[in-house]
């Protein structure tokens, strides 16, 4: 069979590769035939009728679909007789005896292929008298989903969708004939995480969107491309605004991240974007009343600049810190770190989930390398819960191309139903378990060795080494040409993470596939601000701190080098190491213990779209713009750099993180280099403070550049000449489809790996007792859930602990009652749920629950946490 | 446009879908089903679903495609009335459907009282050369005339030959 064929479609020659379809052959020679039910993205069906064109033979001409038939060497087609426009009148014809005329009223108006095709192929008018049919107009699938059955033309690309894509089969054709309509099981709404996905493939206005559903009509939009700020994986999508309101997004095709398809939360929760309670103004604390009051920007930052230089001046510049958010742009990340590095002196930097988790700084080679997998080891990460669309993917060539999974993780993930295995490990036994599966496949190694050498002695029933443990696991691992070993940061945390990532690349390199490894984050550019130094102990590029060398040539570009000692972590700063402290856009004191240590710092800076329970602490609030309006750049978890542009007004007064940064550090330089404060904010400080005269006759030597960021684009370009593997980086230059940077770029690597496994294995609980799982959750309580449109906010669940159901008999407890969890970190109190996929001898309380339960028992430090429930 | 593998690469043998010799069992699990309770009960519904390895709506969407399978209660007889294109042309499916409502006091979809005999209207019996026609459970009447539906319903509200 020949790889490409040649076809003639409307006397065009076209040569394609064999095996396509006919409709996608002729868009490849530029006509266009219509579908309905045809999606490219589909298996082909052939349900609407609508494709019919002619293929001439040597007996005359058939019509066929031609989104079923694949090419053949010369075919020859027709898609524009007579015969194939009178086919397509009376097809439309038919689609639209029972299609409404609510164009006007219907969310798909203006962008509907149903209407584009009735007027480019349709009769013009129409032969119908009788009365159409009447259906449900408002039918709930999913709390998110909205079906209109009488819009509905069952091209299936819905149900489609998730059973292909999905591996869900929830939404089916129901009845038959006339009575035919689109329904869920009852009782069983669409849960599948992707699943606004159908709104944007249906190709009527069947299926709508109920957060965006009448807030906009299609050609009225500004569209801005743009991408997702929710998870690491960064998919691409599109900022739909008018009159400065953000009214809906939907998903943006990008074949290396996300192919067309947006989890629910991309494509759902964005009204924290608009929320009426963003932050317009500063807010500065009221020194008399005590309560925070608005101010003007002046006023704020030279606060800011006063009480941090203070706090410098008094007691050091390892004093203050900055903890930042994973969330925000790569121009602020680099700007907050260049802030304390150049500015104040000082590598007290870090993020929540920052230095605590031993990262592979390279990240996933490639997301496109999940499809080339063909065994793909998950290590105490649920791409189903964490990163949605991962977990299509994964899926995919899991059904398609047959590969299989290894799971190991403390919970029975959704994924582990498919072929593999799943290894239940007790939460910090991961190292132990790893490294039993490296020796294992070490002494396979040799078994075979031997078994080829003749020998008989393979297996000594004497000693009970690991060899023999896990066999299957170990065919499995054997049997991987191209595997690929993912974990998350669950499993990387504290000492325990340093054990664990240390034995998963001992098995990955005893595999000879130590360059598989990849290391999913939890925020949606912590793959960025890892690039960009947001760490105590690294530098832009990922070079140590001691790196004498990379500081010198900072110190050139920055005017003033980083110091060389590796500054506080996230969890020091939090337990008193600093005194003066600033953050952006982590609401680290939702958790009660932090906002207790946030209370004994002597200035609180924080900036972020929401008055969080951080920022009520803070005797300085600066107003931040989200990512929909303010220019940045991201970097997802395959180190794509993508471009996230304003596609909103800024919300009041908010201003971009990087431009209240450039502000700040204009104000700081300014206070340091002129000894007379006069013209500045003469109300908030009507004397030079002693510290600002010391520090300009103390000054010597090589001063700080100034600071000249008109805007994002100038920003990346200064990352470009402090990261190296970032020179190419240029805003321009990274389109719509983003850059990766390549991993060979940089040689670091994770430092001390291969270190064996110290850490004693995690003893099998007590009665009574049960060891904390706080893996995430979806539709979790984080800050933008809270702020999400109702439909979405409902979403959230009630504070619950999963327990398995045997456990649950085995302590007679009942499903639903309250019970009170102790751990040596805290105690709460919370509804039992029984859940099949919760080992024995644990409970799962998802992280960033309402209240924060799992984090106040102690839960993503990094070590077992044993509870009592009572 | 980028041409996806998708349609070029069919699901991978054994990859974890459908079982393809389950999915056949089907029509047959949901008679054995229907047998228990008369009529496909919800929870009949998933269970046949979880034994084949379908999802609920999977089942559903077939066991509401046949006129042979019921999704809710129905009367011990059921009296399928065809209003396909042929019996509609043939003398009409109105018009027997609204002799025996006549008679038995019933609209279609209803159930006598007495919980005895259930009146519906069916797309295609698939019996179009010999329209009009209807069925009685498991018996074709075939040609039918008002005389034949009388008699059917006489032998129907005696004791019945039905099963």
């Amino acid at each position: 069979m020949p790889d490409q064929v040649t076809l003639t479609i409307d006397d065009v020659k076209v040569t394609v590769p064999a095996g396509t379809l006919v409709v996608d052959a002729a868009k490849a020679a530029g006509i266009d035939i219509p579908v309905f039910c045809s999606h490219p993205k589909l298996d082909p069906l052939g349900a609407c009728r609508m494709c019919l064109v002619e293929f001439v033979g040597s007996r005359g001409s058939r019509l066929d679909t031609a989104c079923t038939v694949r090419v053949a060497e010369g075919m020859a087609v027709r898609t524009n007789t007579e015969q194939v426009k009178a086919v397509r009148e009376a097809n439309l014809g038919f689609i639209l005896i029972n299609h409404p005329l609510d164009c006007p009223i219907c969310d798909k108006g203006g962008e509907c292929p149903l209407q584009d095709q009735t007027m480019a192929y349709g009769p013009g008018v129409s032969q119908f008298v009788e009365p159409k049919r009447h259906k449900n107009k408002r039918y709930p699938i999913s709390d998110l989903i909205l079906l209109d059955q009488e819009r509905c033309i069952l091209c299936w690309r819905c149900i489609r969708y998730l059973e292909e894509w999905e591996d869900k089969p929830q939404l089916g054709l129901f009845e038959r004939g006339g009575e035919t309509m689109i329904d869920t099981f009852p009782g069983q709404p669409v849960d599948a995480k992707t699943s606004g996905s159908i709104i944007d493939i249906c190709p009527v206005g069947a299926l709508t969107n109920r957060v965006a559903r009448f807030r906009y009509r299609p050609w009225e939009l500004k569209k801005t491309p743009s991408v997702c700020n929710h998870c690491p994986v960064g998919c691409n999508l599109r900022l739909d605004e008018r009159v400065h309101a953000l009214r809906r997004i939907v998903a943006r095709e990008n074949m290396a991240v996300n192919d067309e398809w947006i989890c629910d939360k991309g494509r759902f929760v964005h009204q924290f974007v608009d929320h009426p309670e963003r932050l317009k103004k500063p807010l500065v604390r009221d020194a008399q009343r005590g309560t925070l009051r608005e101010a003007t920007w002046d006023e704020a930052l030279d606060r800011v600049v006063e009480k941090l230089g203070a706090l410098v001046e008094a007691n050091g510049p390892n004093t203050v810190g900055g903890i930042a958010s994973p969330r925000v742009s790569n121009e602020a990340a680099y700007l907050f770190q260049k802030f304390f590095r150049a500015l104040v002196g000082t590598n007290n930097v870090d993020f929540a989930g920052g230095s605590a988790v031993r990262a592979w700084p390279t990240g996933l080679s490639a997301i496109t390398d999940i499809a080339r997998s063909d065994l793909i080891v998950l290590v105490g990460f649920d791409p189903s819960e964490a990163a949605p669309l991962l977990a299509v993917h994964i899926k995919r060539v899991v059904l398609r191309k047959g590969a299989k999974l290894l799971i190991i993780h403390p919970r029975r993930i959704e994924l582990a139903k498919y072929p593999g295995a799943y290894l239940p490990v007790l939460p910090g036994n991961e190292a132990a378990l790893l490294g039993e599966l490296a020796a294992a496949v070490q002494a396979s190694k040799g078994v075979r060795g031997q078994e080829a050498r003749g020998k008989q002695a393979a297996r000594n029933p004497q000693s009970p080494g690991p060899g023999p443990q896990y066999p299957d696991v170990v065919a499995l691992l054997a049997a991987a040409k191209s595997p690929l070993f993912i974990y998350g940061p669950d499993v990387a945390r504290g000492e325990r993470g340093r054990a664990t990532v240390a034995a998963l690349l001992n098995l990955a390199t005893a595999l000879g596939q130590g360059d598989k490894l990849a290391y999913i984050g939890a925020g949606a550019n912590e793959q960025g601000v890892r690039d960009m130094g947001l760490l105590p102990d690294t530098l832009p590029g990922y070079a140590p701190v001691s790196d004498a060398a990379v500081r010198e040539r900072l110190g050139k570009l920055w005017g003033l080098q980083p110091p060389a000692e590796a500054g506080q972590t996230c969890a020091r700063m939090i337990g008193g190491g600093v005194k003066g402290l600033f953050v952006m856009g982590d609401n680290l004191a939702a958790l009660p213990a932090v906002a207790e240590a946030l209370r004994k710092l002597d200035f609180l800076v924080v900036q972020d779209l929401f008055l969080t329970e951080t920022a009520q602490l803070a005797d300085v609030v600066l107003p931040a713009c989200s990512f929909a309006e303010a220019d940045g750049t991201y970097t997802n978890l395959e180190r794509r750099v993508q471009r996230g542009p304003q596609g909103i007004r800024a919300v009041g007064e908010s201003k971009a993180d990087w431009a209240i940064l450039t502000a700040l550090a204009e104000k700081w330089l300014a206070a340091e280099g002129r000894g007379d404060r006069s013209g500045v904010a003469p109300a908030a400080a009507p004397e030079l403070p002693d510290w600002k005269r010391k520090k300009r006759k103390a000054k010597t030597g090589p001063a700080a550049k100034p600071w000249n960021y008109p805007t994002a684009q100038s920003v990346l370009e200064e990352i470009g000449k402090a990261v190296p593997f970032y020179a190419t980086m240029r805003w321009e230059a990274l389109g719509e489809g983003g850059l990766q940077w390549s991993a060979r770029d940089l040689r670091v690597g994770v430092r001390d790996s291969g270190l064996s496994n110290t850490q004693s294995p995690t003893s099998n609980p007590r009665p009574g007792e049960f060891l904390l799982v706080s893996s995430p959750l979806f539709w979790d309580a984080s800050l933008f859930m809270q702020y999400a449109a109702d439909q979405v906010r409902q979403l959230i669940p009630a504070p619950f602990v999963a327990l398995n159901p045997a456990d649950l008999a085995t302590a007679k407890l009942a499903e639903g009652s309250q019970m009170t969890l102790t751990s040596p970190h805290g105690s709460v109190i919370l509804t039992l749920k029984a859940d099949a996929s919760v080992q024995p001898g644990t409970v799962w309380i998802p992280a960033t629950l309402p209240g924060l339960p799992a984090e106040t028992l102690g839960g993503g430090r990094g070590e077992p946490i044993s509870v009592v429930v009572r | 446009m980028t041409m996806d593998a998708a349609r070029q690469t069919p699901h991978a043998p054994g990859a974890g879908l459908v079982d393809p010799t389950k999915q056949a069992m089907l029509l047959s699990a949901l008679y054995l089903a229907q047998e228990q309770a008369g009529y496909l009960t919800p929870a009949a519904i998933e269970r046949v679903a979880q034994r084949l390895g379908l999802s609920p709506g999977q089942v559903y969407s077939v066991a509401s495609f046949y006129s042979l399978f019921r999704i809710e209660p129905v009367g011990r007889y059921v009296i399928q009335v065809c209003k396909g294109l042929s019996c509609y042309l043939c003398g009409g499916a109105e018009k027997v459907a609204d002799y025996i409502s006549a008679k038995l006091g019933i609209r279609p979809g209803e159930t006598t009282p007495d919980g005895r005999i259930t009146l519906e209207l069916v797309e295609c019996l698939a019996s179009c050369g010999t329209a009009p026609a209807m069925r009685i459970n498991d018996q074709l009447y075939e040609n039918l005339t008002l005389d034949a539906i009388d008699l059917a319903l006489e032998r129907l509200l005696e004791g019945g030959e039905h099963g």
